[in-house]
């Protein structure tokens, strides 16, 4: 039981420490395009099951990536 | 002499403007030239459809720049560009922990991610996507011995009254 429980956590890990991603780029749009709903919303940390530190920054490069039109602001 | 950082630019280019590289490179230069920058890496990242109509255009060219200038510049830099006619909109960012060389290599590596192509939805039209069908009206026949069964079972349960 205890064993299936480690296991579980470790699959929970934030995608980008998992990949050890150090910085979320505007750019990378296949990234980001996973972030948002169909709608461009931004998805919930529980749901994207990002760590706060990541969720900042794709917080950020998610706006940046709208600003410059490259993903729609809600609508 | 104040010292110059890193900056990277997304310049997002009117198409037709945009397609002409020529044009592309002068127009940039002249912008460095102003804000006393130096050109790092210069290149076009993509053309597509825009997310949105930015100043009545649809789609656009993006142009990734990397270069180094002075802080004190950039509100300068950006002013000349609203006043550009060849570049909608831009977006700079500070870099101080890129290196002339990691720039280089961010620039060369980073491309635009292309969505796969679309879904084929055969007899479907697109907006009939992933709506559920009714299903077909069962025969006659059968549908007259559901009935009769369901009839039943609903007098039993039903209170009397």
């Amino acid at each position: 039981m205890k064993d299936k429980r480690k296991k579980f956590r470790e699959v929970l890990k934030c995608r980008f420490c998992r990949d050890k991603v150090e910085e979320i780029d505007y750019k990378d749009l296949q990234v980001l395009q996973k972030m948002v709903t169909s709608q461009g919303k931004l998805y919930s940390r529980k749901r994207s099951g990002n760590c706060a530190k990541h969720q900042r920054q794709a917080q950020q490069a998610v706006k940046r990536a709208r600003f410059i039109a490259l993903l729609p602001y809600v609508g | 002499m104040s010292v110059k950082r890193m900056y990277e630019a997304m310049f997002l280019f009117d198409p037709t403007a945009g397609n002409n590289w020529d044009q592309v490179q002068e127009v940039v230069g002249r912008l460095m030239e102003r804000s006393e920058g130096e050109l790092v890496h210069l290149k076009k990242w993509d053309e597509r459809r825009l997310a949105y109509e930015v100043e009545g255009r649809k789609r656009g060219v993006y142009v990734l720049a990397f270069f180094m200038a002075p802080t004190e510049k950039i509100v300068d830099l950006e002013r000349d560009i609203r006043l550009s006619e060849e570049i909608i909109r831009v977006l700079v960012i500070s870099r101080p922990k890129y290196s002339v060389e990691k720039a280089k290599e961010v620039a060369e590596t980073s491309e635009a991610y292309v969505a796969p192509p679309h879904h084929d939805y055969g007899d479907e039209s697109y907006e009939d996507r992933g709506r559920r069908r009714r299903p077909a009206p069962p025969v006659e026949t059968e549908e007259v011995a559901v009935d009769a069964a369901g009839d039943d079972e609903l007098n039993d349960n039903q209170p009397t009254s």
